[in-house]
């Protein structure tokens, strides 16, 4: 570069201009994942141990919307796909959804890779609220909504605002001493439950099951008491993306660009936290989705969270959707813990994904 | 950077036959005949004396030799001390343990031990001469095995399948305690009370049989064929939907695979845990299923069939029963 | 169109800044210079809100900066600090259209125009070209670029510059400085600069704030700051204060190396010194 005053810019034909992340831009892409999205849902209410039909399936599908007949099925179908297989596929896609696009947030927050939904105690608050209830007398009284899922809910938010009350000083909240809270408060419950499993140990399958997590007692009640957190939760921090953006940068150049930066953290960690515990409390403790989900959509389709958000909801409700599948197919009749599905499925694939960007890396150097 | 569908299907695809051929080679369920049966003790009820040394095999193989009669028993498994009373050995017990609720000379016991996560102190502070255990948590027995005290050790999953098995538990805590007398008697009474069962039963035949689920929990775990639980249902000739369980004494079932199995009778091992017939019924989608549409949902206590003891004749009759009223007057 | 009265900022117990003033006119550029630890950054943190202050006052064109909103006061003064952490994965020309931040509201998303203003300020601070590259992948002139434009395109009224060139190369200091320079008399920008290098911003600067242990020990056109006299002071090293042949403004060398010949020289070359 010369010490001169810079030349002007050569006068070519005008190059195309930059695209530009508008949201008419980006709606055809969240269309598109959208539609595959739902494509995955239809296949996996079609899939299952008993075969039933793809036309079948769909036929009922449309059949259980209002106004619309598609004639007679046999009663054991019918609930099949739409009692068990349809919210059971909804549930896993909400949850995944929800777990990707708060893990997306998480990390977006904390600037920091590892950084997940679980991080600051939700899921070990919820875990302790479905244990008061599994050892309470209150589990043996049949009631028509069950308590489990408001008390896992409650001990969730509570766990969280615990953390963020522990780690507030002076109207900041810094987000190391957020995660060090939230450790905190994560091990404390983590023991609690650890200790009234053993104590009240006729109840310790249940409780194990509960931690364990899965969708093999999806019910249309489940995905009703769940799903306006989850997808309220999800629409509301879109609009955060592009600060979330300027967020990576450093939080003092970000305050310096007039950016609000607790307001920011507050409403995107509420948002996240409330979708997660709502996920929690109906699926329980799924891990590896809202760690891994986040990055393998960053590796294929960049930083961006106008692109990140919505395409994390999209690849980890169709992820968990598949994985569902398998655990209630691949040994059939018979159900496999979907942590395990999800363990074996993700970890091959994202290193196949980080072996790729290294790859790229090399070729670059 | 597009992303490489085809790469990803077929990881899904690979990772799929991977757990796939995981779950199908996972240690299957032997033979119908239990492992644990080379004890020369008869079960026809003729009574032996008491004799001393008394071998005995343990579940990890290990010999155990019990020389003279013990007088301080502490039972860490609810279906040996049921057993224990029933015998009449009751005298010897030095401690039960917490989850013991049968007879209520056992719930009342003094002295209890956790059997969950057992304190291997507690344990040696009560000096006892055996040590009963059902399942060994937190390598207790080894540990025992250190400190030089004798451990009856019977794991419920490997060594009682059957109710043979159970009856085999009690003639052999019978010799241990030297009260084979009234050992051979139980024996004889609940071995009367199960062959009435299978004549009730004995025209049955497999095509008109009744399928069953057995439920242990609201999340569907269920008993497989190859357990104690599943011995009921192979009396009765009922057709187990949980089948050998793909290797697990107690799998978990989906949904849609108890739907699909349509069974003609549902047995409730959970109604202690807020099931109850009418929850069952309301169950969406289950309305579907036959046992649902007839009524034929039962509730059995989980104290009584989840158990490994004397009672399990109480579950059979009671079940048998409630299943086939008209054959048992 | 800065003015700063009578700071104080104390860090807990310990006072960093007491008392200072300081003033900046449209199109001016201020060098702030100190030895480490002087409070230099802190004033710059002061003015943009990033610390709190216990008494004084700043005032931007006469509005007290205390009542400012953060976005109110983005929209009129950038900050460009050194070595900025730029997050990996993003083109330049992401980065520089952060800079459009203040000016864009929660659901809008930038435009066509806030594409035309960055395309200026990359163009300006010559990085236009590197506006596809991922900034991870850029040296360190060109990432300082990127962050200058992306200061640029929040289209300020007033520059802070925190110690913008120290870890650039020669050439790349004097561009920034010229920079700096332009863009102040072709746009009646204000920049406040912190720097190290006293010779360079003698050579750029308007008028200079020395800050010594918390106050202005000096103000003033640079040949009116930089006398060996205060430099040796402030700094406690030995200088020599000469004039820049072309432009008169002084160059600051440090006296020779060693003491011996140090006095040598002084008896030597006396009353050589301008």
């Amino acid at each position: 570069m010369q010490l001169a005053r810079p030349r002007a810019a050569p006068a070519r034909a005008p190059a195309r201009p930059p695209a530009l992340l508008t949201w008419r831009a980006l709606a055809p892409s969240y269309a598109l994942a959208l539609a595959a999205t739902l494509a995955v849902a239809v296949f996996a209410v079609s899939w299952g141990t008993v075969h039933i039909a793809p036309l079948t399936t769909l036929s009922i599908l449309i059949g259980h919307l209002p106004f619309v007949s598609t004639g007679e099925h046999s009663a054991t179908t019918d609930a099949i796909i739409w009692q068990v297989r349809a919210p059971r596929v909804l549930l896993a896609g909400l949850v995944g959804a929800t777990l990707a696009y708060s893990g997306a947030a998480y990390q977006g927050v904390f600037r920091n890779p590892l950084a997940e939904p679980y991080l600051i105690g939700v899921a070990s608050g919820a875990a302790v609220g479905a244990t008061l209830i599994i050892i309470s007398p209150l589990f043996v009284a049949a009631w028509f909504i069950s308590p489990l899922p408001p008390a896992a809910f409650a001990g969730a938010l509570i766990a969280v605002a615990l953390a963020y009350g522990l780690a507030r000083t002076a109207g900041r909240v810094g987000t190391a001493s957020l995660i060090l809270s939230g450790v905190a408060v994560s091990s404390m419950c983590t023991s609690l439950v650890t200790y009234l499993m053993l104590t009240y140990n006729t109840r310790t399958l249940a409780i194990l099951t509960w931690l364990l997590g899965g969708f093999n007692t999806a019910s249309w009640q489940k995905v009703a008491i769940s799903a306006p957190y989850m997808i309220a939760a999800g629409v509301l921090i879109l609009p955060f993306a592009r600060l979330l953006n300027v967020m990576q940068l450093d939080e003092d150049e970000a305050r310096q660009l007039g950016v609000n930066v607790e307001r920011i953290k507050l409403g995107v960690l509420g948002l996240a936290s409330l979708a997660t515990a709502a996920a929690v409390s109906v699926s329980g403790l799924i891990g590896f989705v809202g760690l891994i989900v986040p990055h393998a959509v960053r590796m294929i389709w960049g930083p961006d969270y106008r692109r990140l958000l919505p395409l994390s909801a999209c690849f980890g409700a169709s992820f968990l959707i598949l994985a569902d599948v398998v655990a209630r197919s691949i040994d059939p009749g018979y159900e496999v813990p979907i942590g395990v599905v999800t363990a074996l499925i993700g970890a091959p694939f994202f290193l196949y994904l980080l072996r790729r960007q290294n790859r790229a890396a090399e070729g670059r150097a | 950077m597009r992303n490489n569908w085809l790469g990803r299907l077929v990881l899904l695809l690979a990772a799929g036959m991977l757990l796939a051929a995981a779950c199908s080679s996972g240690g299957k369920s032997g033979g119908k005949t239990p492992a644990f049966n080379d004890n020369p003790t008869t079960i026809t009820g003729i009574a032996t004396v008491a004799q001393y040394p008394v071998p005995v095999a343990r579940s990890d193989g290990k010999p155990l030799s019990i020389a003279q009669a013990p007088a301080r028993i502490v039972s860490l498994s609810p279906g040996a001390t049921e057993i224990i009373y029933a015998i009449g050995a009751e005298a010897t017990l030095a401690a039960v343990d917490k989850n013991a609720d049968f007879p209520d000379a056992a719930k009342s016991f003094p002295t209890k031990v956790d059997a969950f996560e057992p304190n291997i102190e507690a344990i040696t502070a009560l000096k006892p001469d055996l040590v009963i255990v059902a399942s060994d948590t937190g390598g207790i027995v080894a540990k025992l095995d250190e400190l030089k005290i004798p451990v009856f050790y019977v794991d419920i999953d490997k060594s009682v399948k059957t109710i043979d098995d159970i009856f085999v538990q009690i003639s052999l805590l019978g010799r241990i305690t030297g009260k084979t007398e009234k050992a051979d008697a139980l024996v004889a009474s609940l071995g009367e009370r199960r062959k009435k069962v299978e004549l009730a039963v004995r025209d049955i035949v497999d095509s008109s049989a009744t399928k069953v689920y057995h439920e242990l929990d609201e999340t569907f775990y269920s008993a497989s064929a190859g357990t104690f639980v599943g011995d009921i249902y192979r009396i009765l000739h009922m057709k187990n939907i949980a089948g050998d369980g793909g290797g697990v004494a107690y799998p978990q079932l989906t949904q849609e695979a108890i739907l699909a199995a349509n069974p003609g009778l549902i047995v409730l091992a959970d109604e202690g845990f807020g099931v109850t017939v009418d929850s069952v019924k309301a169950r969406p989608g289950w309305s579907a299923i036959d046992a649902v549409k007839n009524g034929q949902i039962l509730g059995v206590d989980p104290s009584i069939v989840s158990r490994p003891g004397p009672r399990i004749i109480d579950a059979l009759e009671a079940i048998a029963k409630g299943a086939y009223p008209n054959r048992f007057k | 169109m800065l003015s700063v009265r009578g700071l104080h900022v104390s860090y807990g117990e310990h006072p960093v800044l007491r008392g200072v003033d300081l003033d900046a006119a449209r199109g001016e550029v201020v060098a702030v210079l100190g030895p480490n630890g002087c409070g230099k950054t802190t004033l710059l943190r002061a003015i943009t809100g990033g610390v709190a202050y216990s008494a004084g006052e700043i005032a931007i064109d006469g509005a007290s900066v205390r009542g400012m909103s953060a976005g109110a006061l983005a929209k009129r003064v950038a900050v460009v600090t050194q070595g900025a952490v730029l997050p990996e994965g993003f083109t330049a020309l992401e980065v520089a259209l952060m800079g459009r931040t203040p000016h864009l509201r929660l659901l809008q998303s930038e435009g066509r125009r806030d594409l035309q203003i960055v395309q200026a300020a990359m163009q300006r601070a010559d990085c236009w070209q590197l506006r596809d590259r991922r900034v991870e992948e850029l040296s360190g002139g060109e990432r300082q670029r990127v962050v200058i434009s992306r200061a640029l395109a929040q289209e300020p009224e007033l520059l802070l510059l925190d110690e913008p060139t120290s870890h650039l190369d020669l050439q790349h200091q004097v561009d920034t400085f010229r920079l700096l320079r332009e863009l102040c008399t072709e746009r009646r920008l204000t920049a406040v600069a912190v720097v190290h290098d006293l010779t360079l911003a003698a050579m750029f600067s308007d008028r200079m704030a020395l800050l010594a242990d918390g106050r202005i020990e000096a103000t003033g056109a640079p040949a009116d700051v930089l006398r060996a006299e205060t430099i040796e002071r402030v700094y406690g090293i030995a200088v020599r204060v000469l004039a820049h042949p072309d432009t008169g403004r002084p160059v600051v060398v440090p006296e020779a190396a060693t003491a011996a010949a140090g006095e040598a020289r002084r008896r030597a070359g006396a009353g050589a010194a301008p």
